[in-house]
């Protein structure tokens, strides 16, 4: 008998084959975290992202969309206080307006990378985007946020008043010219944290005011407490292990110097075409300073990141920490820290001038979202003093309006808000105004780290770093 | 009975002749149509990438709309073969490879060679050494780096109580690969030990009895009979432990971020942060591009001519 022929079962294999391509392979898309507002299986699945035609630039706001159907406001936002504040509030909202609320939160760099990839192909997945303020120049500058300037000016629609805004927030970020692109919904500046209990005991009065003091101070607080030869307590604790806490470490010092008279800011020219910080000398100044007061603080602390720093301040390690005062949330708390309740927030020190550098994180409207005044209309709730104190009782504690630093309730409640509070009515600063900062910030995280080590002076690190930043902003 | 079933075949044949000639067709090709699938698929997911990123690497990259931009020749490979950034990334990437493709190699052998035993305990200890390699490397990196901790970190803790004055594991840069190395080793050995305890499972049992009954000592029996024995296998295990070296990133980059002062930047920590913190897709497409031309150089030199490792032996 012949042996039957492979034909059919060669046919079969091939059909199973084809039919299980078909079938395509599972989304590698990393699942977004939401805890209280999980998305109906309609809103998990992706808008899609074929780029719109161009829009005609809105002079007035397009008229009201009748729909029979509830919108639905999709957010996407970052794993920070004011991201989960966000998602706490959504129910509120709904409950409210009728207006479905979904924010999706993300680490840092997927936000950055989905934003930018979503605004690069034209995408409406997001009606608004919550950004970094140093995003702020690239997303406005290639025309990815909506103008809401318009809807402001609309009479039928809630106003938002930016002068009730910390300075240096909108004014600086989301200001430009005559448009708006956002509001800021989270305020954060340089804090000092520092032991009471091991001031007291050093006899030192109170937290340093100037730099000279900061230096004198750590000096003074490091020392080998149990007699074993080996310094267990630090001065104070640092982070030059990435290019935020390193670039952050190196400008709280730079922002204390007096500003030239044709300077906007320390590190860049009013244009942001070149640097300024090797051009004057407060740049090579603040850097050596810090590198003066490393020997008061842990060798290790060159390599950290945000992380290291709180848990080493936390177990007692050091005596004095200047960071983004939301990285202070766990110092008092007992569960957390083994120095709960005797820690206190203080303004930073400064050389001549009380110039405080702040920062934050803001909501805009993408200019590709389907529900712009939708949209618009959730902003100016935010931007409004119930926004901002629902955004507080939702455990955002970075406040972004000037009324809770004038109001004793929330003063005495929090204590950091004090500083924050001072620091305010300073003069504040934000990061250098330029698209090409998250690069700029690179090429000095990698010279400051080559000074840390002591492979460069301070004077050799900052030129070359400003060599690189000139070319990048060349180009 | 025979005319009948020959008219009965014929008749078969006849009303079925289509299916005769496709099966015809098909038996003279069938190593294509097996192949088919196999490659669409490499068609779509590897040379068609492959050809976009030539084309990305030599022409500006429009972030605002993803499109090419214009063509730009080799600018984009001359600025990453100018910049120090390039050189240096390299330089690390080097040394990195290595330290721990070595490494790795020799204590995979090492271990194998020591559970390469009917022991009844072995299988079970063989279980535990596995797990670092089943664990994520994300994990493994967050773990490392509580434990490399200079202050509060359990690692120095322990040195502290046998005299060692503290180390800074990830804050020095003369220390910080070698740190990160250690790491790596832990994860990926038992892998190679795996790959090598099979081949020496696999070895004939009679070879090695009879290099025994000639006198062979058992370092003698190991390096002269087993190991030889057992080449190709360790040539794999090398081959796949190089291009996971080369490709090192989650690990250094939850570690280190690449510092301090870029003594850990890795090429693809470089490339990944052209490609999707800057957006500089051009450049990044250059250095992938770059890379493979130096992979495809390198592998052959090091595991054909260097090594004497033929294809045919896999």
């Amino acid at each position: 008998m012949r042996p039957p022929k492979p034909v059919w079962s060669i046919v079969l294999l091939l059909a199973i084959t084809v039919l299980l391509t078909h079938c395509g392979a599972p989304s590698t898309e990393v699942a977004p975290t939401q805890t209280s507002v999980p998305p109906t299986p309609a809103e998990a699945k992706a808008e899609p992202t074929t780029p719109p035609a161009a829009p005609a630039e809105p002079t007035t706001p397009p008229a009201a969309p009748t729909q029979a159907e509830p919108v639905t406001l999709k957010i996407i936002e970052t794993s920070e206080a004011h991201g989960y504040a966000l998602q706490k509030l959504a129910p509120k909202y709904e409950e409210m307006t009728g207006t479905k609320v979904v924010v999706e939160i993300f680490p840092y760099d997927a936000t950055y990378e989905k934003e930018v990839l979503m605004f690069s192909t034209g995408g409406s997945d997001y009606d608004l985007v919550a950004f970094d303020c140093i995003w702020a120049p690239l997303f406005q500058e290639n025309g990815w946020l909506l103008d809401i300037a318009p809807y402001m000016n609309d009479p039928d629609l809630p106003d938002i008043k930016l002068d009730e805004f910390i300075p240096g927030l909108a004014d600086y970020w989301d200001v430009v010219g005559d448009a708006v692109y956002g509001i800021p919904h989270d305020y954060t500046a340089v804090i000092l944290a520092y032991r009471t209990d091991l001031f007291e005991e050093a006899g030192i009065p109170g937290p340093p005011q100037t730099w000279e003091e900061f230096h004198e101070y750590a000096k003074r607080l490091t020392k080998d407490t149990d007699g074993d030869g080996k310094i267990d307590q630090y001065g104070f604790i640092w982070h030059g292990g990435i290019p935020d806490s390193a670039y952050g470490d190196w400008i709280v010092r730079v922002q204390g110097f007096k500003l030239p008279e044709d300077q906007i800011e320390h590190v860049l020219n009013a244009e942001a075409t070149e640097t300024r910080f090797m051009k004057y000398p407060y740049g090579v100044k603040a850097l050596q300073a810090l590198l003066d007061s490393m020997p008061y603080a842990p060798e290790g602390a060159v390599g950290w990141g945000y992380g290291e720093s709180i848990q080493n301040f936390t177990q007692g390690v050091g005596a004095m920490y200047l960071d983004w005062q939301v990285m202070f949330s766990e110092f008092n708390d007992p569960e957390k820290s083994a120095i709960a309740g005797k820690v206190a927030f203080a303004v930073p020190p400064t050389w001549e001038e009380k110039n405080y550098v702040v920062g934050g994180w803001h909501l805009a409207i993408n200019k590709f979202s389907k529900h712009p005044e939708e949209a618009y209309k959730f902003l100016a709730w935010i931007a409004s003093d119930e926004g901002q104190k629902a955004m507080i009782e939702a455990g955002s504690l970075t406040p972004y309006k000037k009324f809770v630093f004038e109001s004793e309730e929330y003063t005495s409640k929090y204590p950091v808000f004090v500083p924050m509070g001072q620091i305010a009515e300073g003069r504040t600063f934000g990061a250098a105004r330029t698209k090409h900062f998250v690069e700029m910030q690179q090429i000095l995280f990698e010279q400051l780290q080559a000074a840390f080590t002591g492979q460069k002076s301070a004077e050799e690190a900052l030129q070359q770093a400003a060599i690189e930043i000139d070319a990048l902003l060349q180009e | 009975m025979d005319g009948i079933d020959k008219r009965l075949a014929d008749s078969i044949d006849h009303r079925t002749g289509w299916l005769s000639q496709f099966d015809q067709w098909l038996e003279k090709n069938i190593k294509w149509c097996l192949l088919a699938p196999a490659l669409v698929v490499v068609l779509v997911l590897g040379v068609y990438p492959l050809v976009y990123a030539l084309e990305v690497s030599v022409s500006t990259f429009q972030i605002s709309d993803l499109s090419p931009g214009e063509f730009v020749g080799l600018a984009n490979y001359i600025k990453v073969l100018k910049d120090w950034h390039f050189w240096n990334v390299m330089r690390v990437t080097g040394s990195f490879v290595l330290i721990v493709v070595p490494t790795e190699l020799l204590l995979g052998i090492v271990i194998a060679a020591a559970f390469d035993s009917d022991h009844p305990i072995l299988p079970y200890i063989r279980t535990f050494l596995l797990i670092p390699a089943m664990i994520a490397p994300v994990a493994v990196a967050i773990l490392w780096r509580l434990m490399y901790q200079s202050e509060i970190g359990v690692i120095n803790y322990i040195l502290s109580l046998i005299g060692i004055s503290k180390v800074e594991w990830l804050g020095d840069p003369d220390v910080a690969l070698f740190s990160v190395a250690i790491v790596d080793i832990w994860q990926w050995t038992p892998f190679v030990f795996l790959l090598v305890l099979a081949g020496f499972r696999g070895l004939p049992v009679d070879v090695i009895e009879a290099a025994e009954i000639d006198g062979a000592s058992y370092l003698q029996s190991m390096f002269l009979v087993r190991i030889p024995l057992i080449k190709n296998v360790i040539l794999v295990a090398s081959i796949l432990r190089f291009l996971d070296a080369v490709r090192a990133y989650d690990t250094i980059y939850v570690m280190t971020y690449g510092g301090p002062a870029s003594s850990t930047d890795v090429y693809s920590m470089y490339t990944f942060r052209e490609a999707f913190k800057w957006f500089n897709l051009g450049e990044a497409a250059a250095l992938s591009i770059l890379f493979l031309v130096i992979l495809s150089v390198l592998v052959p030199l090091i595991f054909v001519k260097g090594l004497g490792f033929r294809i045919e032996n896999i």
